[in-house]
């Protein structure tokens, strides 16, 4: 049962619906879970977001087309919901304002300095604006192909990998900083 | 090819999306430029910091919000009864005023069918209050 693929996965979910469905869940849910706390910042909105997300995902599993592309499908369909309860946080405006601004926000950086690097890591990363902060994730953590992030975000190949690389380039620049100047004190 | 070109593309070689004729260029570059081996050593540094990260997992009770409401049978293919019951777990706001009409219709309808089940002599005697109750409401 562990060792079904994704494709036979979905074939398994078209015969029987109930425990097909509830292996799918186990299988993706913490990754599920995961990308929606990294990219919204809070745990209720990520639950919430994690149950939409298997909620649509049951309601429209005959949308999927390609069973190989489970994966990537799960992903968008998180990304939506994401993103949904990020634009009722926050207004589109803000969002969107200043395509080419790397960072959401300076982050306060007194606060930061003495804590762990790990620690500094995730708030610099939670400093990024999501789409930059959403590459990296989907990168980084959930290990997909260029291809497939721009699967699941509906952008170019060639603009994942210039946002990729502006945002280690500025994440980089940021924990120098911010390691510097902690190592100072 | 300036450094920041090159610098983008020591990004994409990290994350194997590389074409070979670009590594081979980048690499040649690499052994001349300072700067992008540094550049280079910082990605590298970034990534393993991402990879001593604990992820976060989703929460126990998950597993019953979703599991209860969605591997119900469907009674037929593409119905989408097992959805109703996710209705009941939704919290549903319901305005003030509506509520507060729902509560009076609820005990002023208590009352007259108690009043008609034990006497039915005393129904206009009870109903009376009951409309002064609902005239009094803000
Ligand atoms: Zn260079």
């Amino acid at each position: 049962m562990q060792t079904l693929t994704d494709e036979q996965l979905v074939e398994r979910i078209k015969v029987d619906e109930v425990r097909g469905f509830a292996h799918l869940y186990h299988r993706y849910k913490h990754r599920v879970y995961a990308y929606c706390y990294r990219l919204l910042r809070h745990p209720q909105n990520a639950e919430d977001a994690t149950q939409e997300t298997f909620l649509k995902i049951h309601r429209s599993f005959q949308q999927l087309e390609n069973p190989a592309s489970l994966q990537t499908w799960i992903f968008s369909i998180a990304r939506n919901e994401a993103f949904t309860i990020l634009r009722r946080v926050k207004p589109v405006e803000e969002l969107e304002k200043a395509e080419n601004e790397v960072w959401e926000e300076e982050g306060p950086l007194e606060r930061i300095v003495e804590r762990e690097r790990a620690e500094v890591v995730q708030r610099c990363l939670s400093l990024l604006k999501p789409a930059y902060r959403e590459v990296l994730i989907l990168r980084e953590y959930e290990h997909l192909s260029y291809s497939e992030i721009a699967r699941v975000t509906g952008a170019s190949e060639s603009a994942v990998k210039s946002a990729l690389f502006k945002a280690r380039k500025a994440m980089g620049v940021k924990l120098d900083s911010m390691m510097n100047e902690r190592d100072e004190r | 090819m300036t450094c920041e070109t090159y610098e983008e593309q020591i990004s994409a070689l990290i994350d194997h999306e590389l074409k070979d004729e670009e590594t081979e260029v980048l690499f040649a570059h690499l052994s001349t430029c300072r700067r992008c081996r540094h550049s280079l050593q910082s990605v590298l540094d970034l990534r393993s910091d991402f990879g001593e990260q604990v992820p976060p997992m989703a929460p126990k009770e998950l597993d019953e919000k979703v599991l209860q409401s969605e591997t119900r049978p469907k009674l037929y293919a593409g119905d989408r009864k097992p959805m109703t019951l996710q209705v009941w777990k939704r919290r549903i706001s319901i305005p003030m005023p509506v509520a507060a009409a729902m509560a009076i219709v609820l005990v002023a309808g208590t009352i007259v069918l108690t009043s008609l089940w034990t006497s039915p002599q005393t129904i206009y005697v009870t109903t009376l209050p009951t409309v002064e109750v609902r005239g009094n409401f803000p």
